[in-house]
């Protein structure tokens, strides 16, 4: 490479380092030669959703970049910026694959489809339409998700439709819609720069979620007064920039948040004229009760009592219930720290009730904000109503009008839409381990490692007599080894699609470079399969996933999740826009359930709050229990086993580990032991340490750290070879049916 | 190799410190900081050795994080 152009590229990475921080123009706009263009889109990891810039020469992607347009202003993590090498990994499927005498062999698309449809629909014929079902993702694009949705709900009349959301925030939809009335959260990532104080639980945002963690940071710096609480029973990377970081046992958490709110009553700090006017207390058998009787309530959790369940001394709740309440704009952010529970539901309704309790709600820099696991979770699967009880834009399966609503939208005869709900996702893969199952469409996603008590549901998927499709890219996929055909998806910027991300934005994912060998769009692969299924060709009318974009948009639009003014030609032009956007001259909402703010509010509507997602407008404070966790530390099994992410690797490392930087800089799991604990069992750094629960056991290389408090182990789950979802534990919220993936107790041995 | 574009956010104390350092490692091209302790860098490095590299970044004192906003590996390419 000559040196000219090697300069270039210095020039173009320290610009792109300038525009990030908002550096001097003339250096940022200096020309651009490095690349033939530049394509617009969102990074294909976590929830952030930052917008990327991907850069092609020669019809190659060489770079990717941040998008200085969107709310991550330019600034990606390692991961996001090295996408390059996942696009041209070897393990890339390419064309169509059949098992064929145990090995999946190559094959046309017509034999793929065709033997696909074939057993689909006879399952269908000899079972009825539950024995068969679709497993989608939070990492497929928004039309994707609601295209597979439709054909199987309104096509093939199976409401079997679920996806790795269920594992990931199901429960924050259970909180948001118990308490609002409506899913997703009112606040915006714009919070993050007018918050005073960051009250984040059960969220290793540092690691998880890189560029949020960036935002609140560079708040912090920017004024001092700011105050980060964080709760977690790791001291994690997170917890580092903490004013004060809040251990305890784990699954104790909510004990400690109605503490919380006992303290702010005690203190007078709760906000007596928002509460009275705009909020409904609840007890847990859903009465409508009074202020007095909740107060009544809270006496079980004064802080001296919740000390002894959770271990978190008395002042410390005092005072971070106290910060909580007195500081001018608190944000709390959580993620699968509160989700992933059996109680994840009220966790998340004990968050909201700090926040309804104290008013910070509806203002700059005040408000619950739940962060997601994947990068489509929210845009794909929550709004389009991708899982086994929802119809798109927030609409209810056993709701006779919201299903009679989707039938005339959809053009299918009144009261065609089957009324029950399918399966939620672990009831799903044990229907499968049952033989009730028969055929089974996996989409963009790897549960084959991601879900709980893994060996169950892999007995249950190397079932010889059911059925497996995948629509997968990467040949190493786990889930791979079950499928009996394989069709070789377009990855990523290889075709056209949207993403929604944690704070309602939806962005374009731009195609960048036409997919290798015989790839196709998801979008095109699934049109193609509905019709050979047997769907009426009228409910597939798509051509592209443009086509699909304006139906969604069509059946949101009588919703409040409406975004009718969200065009294709305006995703193109702008870095992502924020739902509610009725109209094209909207610029998207920050702040949802305020006048002026939410445009589903009339501009005349007398009160300034509207939770319009409840009968009577007013939001709800939930009594909720404390609970602890389904399976508690006991004396054969003492230690309490978490698993999680690290900052390098991305849900089960299939894209990550291909990326050389990041595969080196983890390249294996291991557990995390607190160094008390070590010291006790001899355990050194490195040792090889045996971890076993009632479900499976495994030997793990030690870190010895402060990580952890005494008691706890972590794993982090990227590892295939080391897979800790084969001891985790599958108990769920009777809620929102999400598996407790944080706690489970295990015994552990040097060995 | 590979040329990477970094922030690297510091301590306010540690500013100068980190940055004089970074100038002494012959694979970094400082340009400039910005008010909030930012230190615009460039990082030049075979891909296999950046996160190397970029470790020995973090370890330095008063180092906060560091941020990627670029990297490109298109010699590497077509080095193939």
């Amino acid at each position: 490479m000559d040196i000219t152009r090697r300069e270039f590229l210095k020039y173009t990475a320290a610009s792109s380092a300038f525009m990030a921080i908002g550096g001097p123009l003339a250096f940022a706009a200096s020309k651009d030669q490095t690349v033939d263009h530049w394509v617009k889109g969102v990074c294909r990891f976590c929830g952030t959703g930052c917008g990327v810039m991907v850069g092609v020469k020669n019809k190659k992607v060489v770079t990717v970049k941040g998008d200085p347009n969107n709310h991550n202003a330019g600034f990606l993590c390692l991961k996001g910026a090295l996408m390059t090498p996942i696009i041209y990994a070897k393990e890339r499927i390419t064309e169509p694959l059949i098992r064929k005498n145990g090995k999946l062999v190559p094959a046309t698309w017509d034999e793929a489809l065709n033997l696909t449809a074939s057993k689909f629909k006879e399952a269908i014929k000899k079972y009825g339409p539950t024995s068969v079902a679709y497993y989608g993702s939070g990492q497929a694009l928004t039309e994707e998700t609601y295209l597979a949705s439709k054909i199987f709900k309104a096509g093939l009349k199976c409401n079997n439709v679920e996806g790795n959301p269920r594992l990931c925030m199901a429960s924050a939809v259970g909180g948001y819609v118990t308490t609002y009335g409506k899913d997703e959260p009112c606040g915006s990532y714009d919070d993050i720069n007018a918050a005073t104080c960051f009250f984040i639980i059960g969220s290793n945002t540092s690691e998880c979620h890189p560029i949020i963690f960036k935002k609140i940071a560079a708040r912090k710096q920017a004024d001092p007064n700011v105050k980060v609480i964080v709760v977690d029973p790791r001291k994690t990377n997170t917890a580092r920039i903490a004013d004060i970081h809040v251990s305890f046992k784990p699954g104790t958490d909510l004990a400690i948040l109605n503490a919380m709110a006992y303290v702010i009553i005690e203190e007078e700090l709760d906000n007596y004229r928002f509460h009275s006017k705009y909020v409904n207390f609840m007890d847990n058998q859903k009465n409508k009760r009074t202020f007095e009787d909740y107060k009544k309530f809270l006496e079980d959790y004064t802080p001296e009592k919740v000390e002894k369940i959770s271990g978190v001394p008395a002042e410390t709740i005092r005072k971070i219930a106290k910060i909580f309440a007195e500081s001018s704009a608190t944000m709390s952010l959580w993620t699968m720290g509160i989700n992933q529970r059996i109680r994840g539901v009220w966790a998340n309704n004990l968050i909201s009730n700090l926040h309804l309790l104290t008013g910070h709600i509806g203002k700059p820099g005040a408000t619950p904000f739940s962060l997601t696991g994947q990068p489509n979770a929210c845009g794909g699967v929550r709004d389009t109503g991708g899982l086994s009880h929802l119809l798109p834009a927030g609409r209810l399966i056993k709701k006779r009008e919201h299903r009679n609503e989707m039938e005339e939208l959809w053009g299918l005869p009144k009261d065609s839409l089957n009324p029950k709900p399918g399966y939620h996702t672990v009831a799903l893969f044990k229907a499968l381990g049952e033989g009730k199952i028969k055929a089974l469409l996996i989409l963009c996603t790897n549960p084959a490692q991601s879900l709980p008590n893994v060996n169950k549901y892999r007995k249950a998927m190397a079932r010889k007599d059911n059925f497996i499709a995948l629509i997968e890219c990467f040949r190493d996929a786990e889930t791979v080894k079950f499928a009996d055909v394989v069709f070789p998806a377009a990855f990523w910027c290889e075709r056209e699609g949207v993403y929604g991300c944690s704070e309602r934005r939806y962005s374009l994912i731009g195609k960048a470079i036409d997919p290798p060998g015989k790839c196709r769009p998801t979008v095109n692969i699934l049109v193609d399969l509905a019709v050979r299924m047997g769907v009426d060709p009228k409910l597939v009318p798509f051509k592209n996933s443009a086509d699909v974009w304006d139906e969604w948009r069509k059946v949101a639009r009588p919703t409040p999740y409406n975004f009718w003014g969200i065009t294709r030609e305006r995703l193109r032009k702008e870095s992502g826009i924020r739902w509610p956007c009725p109209t094209e001259d909207h610029p998207g909402t920050r702040i949802r359930y305020v006048r002026g703010e939410d445009p589903n509010i009339p501009k005349d509507y007398k009160h300034k709050y509207f939770f319009y997602g409840k009968p009577d407008g007013k939001a709800v404070i939930w009594f909720r229990p404390y609970k602890g966790p389904a399976e508690a530390p006991d004396k054969d099994y003492p230690f309490v086993l978490t698993t999680g992410r690290v900052i390098d690797h991305w849900h089960t490392g299939t894209m990550t580990m291909k990326v050389p930087e990041l595969r080196r800089s983890f390249p294996n799991a291991y557990v995390e032991i607190n160094e008390k604990d070590a010291k006790k069992m001899g355990i050194q750094n490195g040792d090889r340490v045996l971890l076993e629960t009632r479900r499976d056991k495994m030997v793990f290389p030690a870190r010895v750290s402060d990580v952890c408090r005494p008691g706890l182990v972590f794993v982090p789950w990227f590892d295939v070879n080391l897979m800790i979802n084969k001891l985790t534990k599958d108990a769920f919220d009777p809620g929102s049916k999400q598996p407790e993936f944080k706690i489970c107790a295990v015994r552990i041995k040097k060995v | 190799m590979a040329i990477a574009g970094l922030l690297v956010h510091t301590l306010k104390e540690n500013l100068q410190d980190v940055e004089r350092q970074l100038d002494s490692m012959p694979e970094m091209t400082t340009y400039g900081t910005s008010e909030d302790q930012y230190i615009i860098v460039v990082a030049e490095a075979p891909s296999e050795e950046m996160e190397k590299r970029v470790e020995k970044i973090k370890k330095l004192d008063g180092v906060l994080t560091i941020y990627t906003t670029f990297v490109t590996v298109e010699d590497e390419l077509e080095d193939e």
